[in-house]
């Protein structure tokens, strides 16, 4: 009776241990718990707006009591942000929206050991936006159309700084249309641009997102062409890139990512969150109120997006390395 | 016109919104304090909380603090040397002094009012500026910033009287520190001692600020030991101190609209930041003083001249409006929440949302006139610790104002930069080495090599700085400023003679 | 070799760095580092040597000379402070706060160890308070709690 005894206790420790062992099974729902969204930019700025309106929409579509929470992670120009969550644990509990024109080519140019990341490996959750860029000038400048920008043969052009995005799509819209470039940099952001191109402290520059809108509206500002793929709703009297023989499609690319390893069942479940989120009617309400354009994709679309800009940029990368590697 | 003041008079009257104004004020005098934690990081962690709000309660709030900001930033300064705000820092060099001489309350009392006098200033010349701002903005290039920034750091030269070598020393560090990282013009990475992303944004102002004041102060603390207070010396009572300060405030009447004046302008100018102005107010009313050198030693025109810059969130809101570009780092917070409700401000803003406006303003007068009162009664009892011994303050500020240079941007890295930058801080003071010149060249280095480089790349021309009238206007100024203490002491030499 | 040269030494070290580092750059981003660096250079040589002429008279601090064993002072503050540093990177900020303030003030024998406890308590209480419950602040939990380390 004893033995029985023995062998039962040591069979049911036996089977405890093993039970603690085995991993918990894959099946338990996720997500269990909040999620951290992770904003590799400063509060109020574009990416972060986007960021918490998406978030509060998708915890409508996630189990009942699950957050998703913003969290700024400043810095090296949204490169700190993007290699915390590069380094993040891939369980599904970590994403973050990415400024891919800014992290590319750094990552080209130096290398993803010395950068930090590496996008081919980031686990794609969808696209949010993909604005267009779009050429801008003052109204009272002389320049109007396509024709007097190749006319001129000296044009500076605003930019935040060498090697940041507004400085790379310069780059790409001057060389690809012929046109004379040069800088006038050190502006803290299209805040600071706005009234400097308004003052005359250079000619022309260009700009993605919302906040040119309002000063082209009320005419102080000339929006001389665009860089999408059709004419944007804002802007239906400006023609395109394309349209005027030049094919050359720039946007801002706001894509959603999770780290390096997350599980694509996981991946899938985040992703169904967010296009619901992106489609949700509130949302679309905000987003024209704001003056922005959506354009919602899932995973499959975020990677070709990538994909798209790092082709893009191939052409032009020794220069741009010449000067990112600076950094 | 009047219909929006209403409407926002009115928002006030609705008790949410006047709670929130209070609390907002609380909050803003609690970070004011708080040093190394600037209400501008208490702003931003508060900025997602806020989209429950309607948008003019959450305008309340941030005004609130905002307004409160600066005289919290104060007081700490006076009583311990260490300022709770940067752009309240100015504050330390001659309301220490006052503190250690008894005479805290009159020195808060002198901040108080020079603050809140100084924003109605403020408040009077923004709207009576309104229709003239985007003349102001487009007159305002980088030449012309660059020669208002070489306003404040040309008076390096004169800010340590009779130390004038090691002033310029430090100075030159200071700039040298604030070089560090990367720079827009170039796009080199500069000074990064193999870091690439650490110092990509340079050295931190709120930690580099919390290592030179506050870590800096402690380190004096536990060497010398004792109270703050010297001990031998009676400390005026609190109401009648307060009231003296005030009294004095009108003994210097130029150098209050002065600093005004300074506040003002630089709040209106996109970019520049609210940290030079009280610097740059305190220099140049020391430049233009007949004493120069009983400044940095409790003279109370000091005090004035630092805290009557204080009111450049004011001058902030008048580009903010006209624009819909912030003016100033607390205005840009504001910004940000409106957008986050869904608004897109640009020009047409102050066209359709004037209630907004009005928000703002009505919540900054009634934030300013709360934020003094509440603030000096909860001074008093802070100047209570003035006369404990420094053992128990020691732990207890060395804690909150590293936990302050943590918080700015969550790095603990900054922690590390506040404790290295503090222990060589202490050795400035002890080996006499001025810190004014320190963070003036740590405040204006940067922005002075970036508005000069700016200038070049406009036209190409280097002589663009005189053929601009407004900035040839400047450089005239400056050169007058320097030029007229030397031929004041040749005519009294020759007096003598 | 004292004090006051070893630091004016640093200083000179600092500016030196500065210098040297600029020569790397290119033309526009080292003109002004070289131009202000070498002049750093050169006025705190000039007032190194001055220093050391006027050598061993202290100049007169409005509080009187400092305590003999100043140098040790600053040595045990800032070993203390890297302490601090420490624990806050190992243990998070609530744990550094406490232990911190608890082991100054505890160990200094002119301190009763429940006023310490008192203190240290009190602080961490504040803290927590304000940021975490009113301002749903994250505080760094520490590296050994799940928290990452920025990168540099």
């Amino acid at each position: 009776m004893r033995k029985f005894r023995a062998i039962g206790a040591a069979l049911a420790l036996a089977s405890a241990l093993v039970l603690c062992l085995v991993p918990g099974p894959a099946r338990a729902a996720f997500p269990e718990r909040d999620i951290t969204w992770i904003v590799p930019y400063a509060p109020g700025g574009g990416f972060d707006a986007w960021s918490r309106q998406i978030a509060a929409t998708m915890q409508k579509y996630l189990p009942q009591g699950i957050n998703v929470v913003v969290k700024n992670v400043t810095g090296a120009g949204g490169r700190t942000g993007s290699i915390a969550l590069y380094r993040s644990n891939p369980d599904g509990y970590t994403v973050g929206i990415l400024d891919v024109a800014g992290l590319v080519p750094y990552q080209k140019a130096v290398g993803a050991e010395k950068a930090g990341y590496d996008m081919d490996k980031f686990v794609w959750i969808g696209r949010v936006a993909n604005e267009p860029w779009v050429f801008l000038a003052a109204s009272h400048s002389p320049l109007k159309t396509l024709a007097d920008l190749k006319a001129k043969k000296d044009m500076s052009w605003g930019i935040e700084g060498v090697g940041s995005t507004k400085w790379l799509f310069s780059i790409l819209e001057a060389r690809t249309m012929g046109l004379a470039m040069r800088f006038v940099s050190g502006y803290g952001g299209t805040g600071e641009l706005v009234p400097a191109n308004l003052r005359g402290d250079f000619d022309v520059w260009t700009n993605a997102g919302p906040a040119h809108i309002p000063y082209v509206k009320n005419g102080e500002l000339r929006a001389i062409l665009q860089f999408g793929e059709t004419r944007m709703p804002a802007f239906p009297d400006v023609p395109t890139a394309k349209e005027s023989g030049y094919d050359l499609v720039a946007e801002i690319l706001r894509l959603v990512a999770a780290p390096p390893g997350t599980p694509p069942a996981v991946a899938k479940v985040i992703e169904e969150a967010f296009l619901k989120a992106m489609n949700d009617a509130d949302f679309k309400a905000w987003v024209v109120k704001s003056q922005q354009e959506a354009n919602p994709g899932g995973q499959k679309e975020a990677a070709a997006a990538v994909a798209n800009f790092s082709k893009l940029i191939e052409p032009h990368m020794k220069d741009i390395a010449d000067v990112v590697s600076k950094q | 016109m009047l219909d929006p003041l209403l409407t926002a008079a009115g928002a006030l009257l609705q008790p949410q919104n006047a709670l929130l104004v209070i609390l907002g004020n609380l909050m803003g005098l609690l970070f004011g304090l708080l040093p190394g934690i600037t209400v501008l990081a208490a702003m931003s962690i508060l900025l997602p909380f806020t989209i429950g709000l309607e948008p003019i309660s959450a305008m309340y709030l941030f005004i609130g603090i905002l307004g409160a900001g600066p005289f919290g930033g104060a007081v700490t300064a006076i009583l311990f040397n260490i300022p709770g705000e940067p752009t309240s820092a100015a504050a330390c060099f001659d309301g220490y002094p006052m503190t250690r001489r008894g005479e805290a309350a009159k020195a808060l009392g002198l901040a108080a009012a020079s603050a809140v006098f100084s924003s109605v200033l403020g408040l009077l010349v923004l709207i009576a500026l309104i229709p003239m701002v985007r003349a102001i903005v487009y007159a305002f290039g980088p030449p012309e910033f660059f020669m208002l920034l070489m306003f404040g750091l040309a008076t390096v030269a004169v800010a340590a009287p009779g130390n004038t070598m090691k002033g310029l020393v430090t100075a030159g560090l200071g700039v040298l520190i604030s070089l560090i990282g990367y720079d827009p013009i170039t796009g080199v990475l500069r000074f990064g001692l193999g870091s690439s992303n650490y110092l990509w944004d340079g050295v931190n102002l709120p930690a580099f600020f919390v290592g030179v004041f506050a870590v800096g102060e402690v380190i004096g603390y536990y060497v010398a030991g004792g109270t703050i207070v010297k001990g031998d010396i009676r400390v005026t009572g609190m109401l009648k101190g307060t009231l003296e300060g005030v009294r004095e405030l009108f003994r210097h009447p130029r150098v209050f609209l002065q600093g005004s004046m300074v506040g003002s302008i630089i709040g209106i100018l996109p970019g520049v930041g609210g940290t030079v102005s009280n610097f740059l107010s305190y220099t140049i009313a020391m430049q233009t003083s007949k004493n120069p050198e009983t400044y940095g030693k409790g003279n109370p025109e000091g005090l004035v001249a630092a805290m009557s810059a204080t009111n450049e969130d004011t001058g902030a809101l008048l580009p903010t409006m006209a624009f819909g570009i912030p003016g100033s780092a607390g205005s840009a917070l504001l910004l940000g929440a409106l957008i986050l409700h869904g608004f897109n401000p640009g020009p047409l803003f102050i066209k359709d949302h004037l209630e907004i406006v009005w928000a703002l303003i009505l919540g900054l007068l009634l934030a300013n006139i709360i934020a003094t009162t509440v603030g000096l009664a909860g001074a008093n009892l802070l100047a209570r610790l003035t006369t404990i011994d420094v053992k128990y303050l020691i732990p207890t500020i060395l804690v909150i104002s590293l936990l302050g240079a943590y918080a700015d941007r969550e790095n603990i890295w900054d922690v590390a930069l506040a404790i290295s930058t503090g222990v060589i801080a202490y050795g400035f003071t002890r080996f006499d080495f001025p810190i004014v010149t320190l963070v003036i060249g740590f405040v204006m280095g940067r922005l002075v090599e970036r508005a000069f480089a700016q200038s070049l790349q406009m036209q190409l021309d280097p002589l663009i700085f005189f053929k601009r009238p407004i900035s040839l206007l400047l450089f005239c100024l400056l050169v007058l400023l320097f030029v007229m203490p030397l031929v004041r002491q040749f005519i009294a030499a020759r007096r003598v003679a | 070799m004292t004090g006051r040269f070893a630091f004016n030494l640093l200083l000179l070290v600092f500016a030196a760095y500065f210098v040297w580092s600029a020569t790397n750059y290119e033309p526009q981003a080292r003109m002004i580092p070289l131009v202000i660096g070498g002049f750093v250079l050169i006025l705190q040589s000039w007032v190194t040597i001055m220093d050391g002429r006027t050598n061993s008279a202290p100049v007169e601090h409005a509080e009187g000379a400092p305590p003999a064993d100043e140098a040790n002072r600053v040595a045990a503050l800032t070993g203390w402070m890297v302490l601090f540093f420490g624990l806050f990177m190992l243990f998070g900020t609530l744990a550094a706060i406490f232990l911190f303030i608890l082991l100054f003030l505890g160990l200094r024998r002119d301190v009763h160890k429940w006023i310490a406890f008192a203190v240290a308590g009190g602080m961490s209480l504040v803290v927590w308070v304000l940021f975490v419950r009113l301002m749903r602040f994250e505080l760094y939990p520490g590296v050994l709690f799940g928290g990452s380390l920025p990168s540099l």
